[in-house]
């Protein structure tokens, strides 16, 4: 109705129609009741349930509602695709029917429709196609003014992948475990006889140390022994790189220490050295040792590969990137991990031949060496240097130059949290 | 140093004992005891009085730990510095955090740097000695 203002408003109106005698109309009466009021009320229910209908159907998680018997009356659209059921497999499905026996008696363990709520309850739920999902499910009760049960709500997120990635973890453990148990014991066995050989070799060396002979020879053992020493060394690195002993590090200082202890092969090896420190660099938390111990190795391989041409030239850089997306990192999975995207860049290059395609990718896997002949690798040094970048939750490349030359670059976080 | 230093060897492998011992008295510095049962170093420690005690890790009889323990435990041969000489990783020995503040020799080492290792220890006395910690 229009007011005489011209503001129209909602009314709610009875017509009671007026009869004579005989029938015939004579007027009528109109009761007019003004409902703006009302109406509005209404309306805005309305656009809230809307809004509750939309957030509810296009949530990233399965809903379900459950009514007092604990049977299924309304669902969104996840719940759905996550059971892989449709209308007909959900209305008044019993709950319980989606869970095995077990996982249900255990769901009741919880006492939720006691407690009125449980987050985040792990279990594993059954699809239509009988698939076994894990599944984290938080649970509200819902319940009438007087207290009595009307019904629940779950809300349920899938978690296979995170428990399959936590269940690969574990495996990977247990496996680094027994590893690191097979190297102990080989150590043992192996380190205690060449300790026993070292004696006896030093023992000759003394009494026959004027024989031309038997001079050669004992060199010859002492190389052996400290080659099958540096084998089994390496794989206890590799199988427990240990424990960090994570400090705050200025990366530069630990760079110029890896120089020092490495300076008297360098220099005989006439390669020059070229250090860009980058000035200001940021804290980050780095086991001092550990990344000295990466350096000395990744030295090492750069000597070995510019032995040949006399003028070798090793470029030690280290920087932030700004923008990890852009570097030759850009296929890192976990850029998350990286905050903003910037790291603390540590690269290390050298004027070698580089890699070979074939060999490029295989030079992380322990044993591959292409030093056999002269008796210089074991092929567990990257191998080593990798895993222990890795557990600082930094990362190791490699990458060949143009026109020649490798550049091995690390990246770690900046900041002075730690984790994997 | 006027009179030689007394050096105990404990630990299981005889055969690096007695090549070790060898070794050290051709030197011409030191006396040299060996004792292969790691449950009798306590009382060989007793008895031989050594200036030094080089001490294996993992021996089948008795660990290494267990045996500094137990020299530790008497204040009469508390002040004998130890050295630990172990074929196998350190850390996580059972007892080796007790004995933490024992310096180490990894296996194989070559006799100068064992040598090294016993001068600077009894140099320092009695309080601790910083070894060739690797
Ligand atoms: N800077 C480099 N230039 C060219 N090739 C390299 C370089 N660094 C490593 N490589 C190749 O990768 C292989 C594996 O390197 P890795 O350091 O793991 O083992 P290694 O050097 O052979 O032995 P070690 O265990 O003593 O380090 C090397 O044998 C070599 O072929
Ligand atoms: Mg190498």
């Amino acid at each position: 109705m229009r007011k005489k203002s011209g503001e129209v408003i909602d009314i709610d109106i009875s017509i009671t129609v007026l009869k004579d005698a005989r029938g015939g109309i004579t007027g009528s009466i109109g009761i007019i009741r003004d409902i703006t009021e009302r109406k509005q009320a209404e309306l805005k229910l309305k656009l809230a349930e809307e809004r509750y209908r939309t957030i509810f159907d296009n949530s990233a998680v399965a809903i379900t509602v459950c009514d007092g018997q604990e049977r299924i009356v309304s669902w969104n659209k996840f719940a759905e695709d996550l059971f892989g059921m449709g209308h007909d497999d959900l209305y008044l499905r019993p709950v319980s029917s989606l869970y095995s026996e077990e996982e249900w008696k255990r769901i009741r363990s919880f006492n939720v429709r006691q407690k009125g709520m449980q987050h985040h309850l792990e279990t594993r739920m059954r699809k239509k196609s009988g698939e076994v999902i894990d599944i984290d499910i938080s649970i509200t009760v819902l319940k009438d003014p007087q207290g009595s049960i009307t019904g629940s709500i779950g809300i349920i997120r899938d978690i296979t992948d995170r428990k399959r990635a936590e269940y690969l973890q574990m495996i990977q453990a247990a496996k680094m475990e027994s590893v690191g148990r097979l190297a102990a014991g080989v150590a043992h066995e192996v380190k205690n006889p060449l300790a026993t050989i070292l004696m006896a070799v030093e023992y000759l060396k003394s009494r026959f140390a004027a024989d031309e002979e038997a001079a050669p020879i004992i060199a010859d053992i002492l190389l052996a022994v400290n080659r099958a020493d540096s084998v089994v060394k390496g794989l206890l690195d590799f199988s427990a790189p240990g424990r960090l002993d994570l400090q705050e590090n200025d990366v530069n200082t630990i760079v110029e220490r890896a120089l020092l202890l490495t300076k008297h092969d360098l220099d005989k090896n006439k390669v020059l050295v070229r250090m860009e420190a980058g000035r200001d660099l940021p804290c980050v938390r780095l086991d001092p040792v550990k990344i000295e111990q990466v350096l000395i190795n990744i030295i090492t391989n750069a000597m070995h590969a510019m032995r040949s041409d006399g003028k070798g030239v090793l470029t030690i850089r280290t920087s932030v990137c700004k923008d990890l997306v852009k570097s030759s990192f850009e296929d890192l999975d976990s850029c998350r991990w990286f905050p903003g995207g910037q790291a603390l860049l540590l690269e290390v290059e050298n004027t070698g031949p580089g890699i070979s395609e074939e060999n490029m990718g295989r030079v992380f896997e322990p044993f591959f060496t292409t030093k056999k002949s002269t008796g210089e690798g074991t092929g567990l040094g990257l191998t080593v240097c990798r895993k222990i970048v890795e557990l600082h939750g930094g990362r190791m490349r490699l990458d060949n130059l143009q026109p020649r030359g490798l550049r091995v670059s690390m990246i770690f976080r900046i900041g002075s949290e730690v984790a994997r | 140093m006027n009179r030689k230093a007394k050096v105990l060897l404990i630990d299981d492998e005889t055969m690096f004992t007695r090549l070790l011992r060898i070794n050290l008295e051709r030197t011409g510095q030191y006396e040299v005891r060996e004792e292969n049962d790691g449950s009798k170093g306590y009382a060989a420690t007793l008895e031989f009085r050594p200036d030094v005690i080089l001490l294996d890790v993992m021996m089948r009889e008795c660990p290494g730990p267990e045996v500094a323990r137990q020299i530790r435990a008497d204040h009469q041969l508390r002040g004998i510095p130890i050295i630990f000489v172990t074929a196998t990783p350190i850390d996580g020995v059972p007892g080796r955090d007790e004995a933490c503040d024992i310096p180490y020799i990894t296996k194989p080492a070559p006799i100068a740097q064992i040598v090294r290792s016993i001068d600077r220890t009894c140099g320092l006395g009695a309080k601790g000695a910083e070894g060739e910690a690797a």
